[in-house]
């Protein structure tokens, strides 16, 4: 078999922002996540992938937003899921990872509202999961060193760079 | 931001930026020069494309603001910058620090409470209103982690961020450094108003 072999689609998410894809070209690509969490889910059957680049913990505790509607996290990881089914991937098969969420701030540094909220996206993002009754297949969260992670949509394949490493760690997404 | 907003903040910032280039120079025993003096209104989703980009390796120090109103400053360096910069602090020849020590970090930190100190009381003599700053972090990343501290705070309530970005070097030493001041929304408008007001 011969497979066209084009250069990767990179779709790099803001913050805030989220995608799904079905196209075997894109990879779906969070850039230097700090405190901010990537929720990323991939039907490994229907080769169709999501993401969302997640800013904040919880929706009652900020002003909703038009240019970044993913950024809070009890909101963000319902839109994936809706536009993945939209899409065509089926719940039930869905592969679901959390990546991100580093303390960036040290105690002895400013106090200030946003401190610990690396912390606070990991809760949020458990919680909204909990709640929807949907497992995790893989996590890489907390520490305090930023990431950067990729999903290949062709083959489910999960990257995670995280600061002052060189290489790339990968897994599959997939779990075929 | 409208005129009547740009101008009086565009004023601040240089006047605060010049104190602050006047502390760093007395601090250093060094010339700095101002390179560029640059103030955008960007959508917050893009503050973490500063800095070369999200996945540029920098070392930042941080502090925010209080008091009358908040905001958010940043020093970022490459990190063999920060390391040029540590030697300068401390005295020492250049190329004697080759990693970033819990001494060097204090030392930097040094920097940035100096910078925002200056540049702060700039401020507040304009304007007649109190500002503190927080005291430092510095932290070595990722830049759009470092700035995800500074994102989230603002992305609570705003889509869009007022960023003051200032490049500087210091004469006779091949470093360069870029100081960053992120007010919320609501510490330009009080800004804004005490400068009318004054």
């Amino acid at each position: 078999v011969v497979e066209a072999i084009g250069a990767a689609n990179e779709i790099v998410l803001g913050l805030g922002e989220w995608a799904v894809s079905g196209s075997a070209a894109d990879v779906l690509v969070c850039v230097g996540l700090g405190s901010c969490v990537a929720f990323v889910a991939y039907d490994p059957q229907a080769r169709i992938g999501g993401m969302a680049h997640m800013v904040l913990p919880d929706s009652s505790q900020g002003r909703a937003s038009t240019v970044a509607p993913a950024k809070f996290v009890d909101e963000a990881i319902p839109l994936v899921l809706r536009g993945l089914q939209t899409a065509g991937a089926a719940p039930r098969r869905l592969a679901l990872h959390l990546v991100g969420g580093a303390r960036m701030l040290k105690s002895s540094g400013p106090a200030e509202p946003a401190m610990n909220i690396g912390d606070r996206n990991i809760v949020a993002a458990r919680e909204t999961l909990a709640h929807l009754g949907l497992p995790l297949a893989s996590e890489d969260l907390g520490g305090e060193r930023g990431r950067t992670v990729r999903l290949d949509v062709r083959t489910g394949t999960l990257s995670v760079r995280t600061a002052g490493t060189p290489s790339l760690s990968g897994s599959s997404a997939g779990g075929q | 931001v409208s005129d009547s907003v740009y101008g009086p903040w565009a004023e601040l910032v240089t006047l605060g930026t010049r104190r602050a280039m006047s502390g760093l120079s007395q601090m250093l025993g060094a010339e700095i020069s101002v390179v560029d003096l640059e103030l955008r209104r960007v959508p917050v989703t893009e503050i973490s494309n500063a800095f070369g980009g999200p996945e540029t390796e920098a070392v930042g120090i941080y502090l925010t603001v209080s008091g009358s109103a908040d905001g958010h400053m940043m020093l970022m360096y490459d990190p063999q910058i920060a390391l040029a910069f540590v030697d300068l602090l401390m005295g020492q020849p250049a190329n004697t620090t080759t990693s970033l020590t819990d001494m060097g970090r204090s030392a930097l930190g040094e920097m940035g409470n100096l910078i925002s100190a200056f540049f702060l009381s700039a401020i507040a003599d304009a304007t007649g209103l109190s500002l503190h700053p927080s005291p430092p972090e510095v932290m070595t990343d990722m830049a759009g982690a470092l700035l995800d501290v500074v994102s989230a705070d603002i992305l609570a309530t705003q889509d869009e961020a007022f960023i003051a970005e200032t490049t500087f070097t210091a004469e006779g030493a091949d470093v360069t450094g870029l100081f960053m001041v992120m007010p919320t929304e609501e510490l330009l408008d009080t800004l804004v108003a005490a400068t009318k007001a004054a």
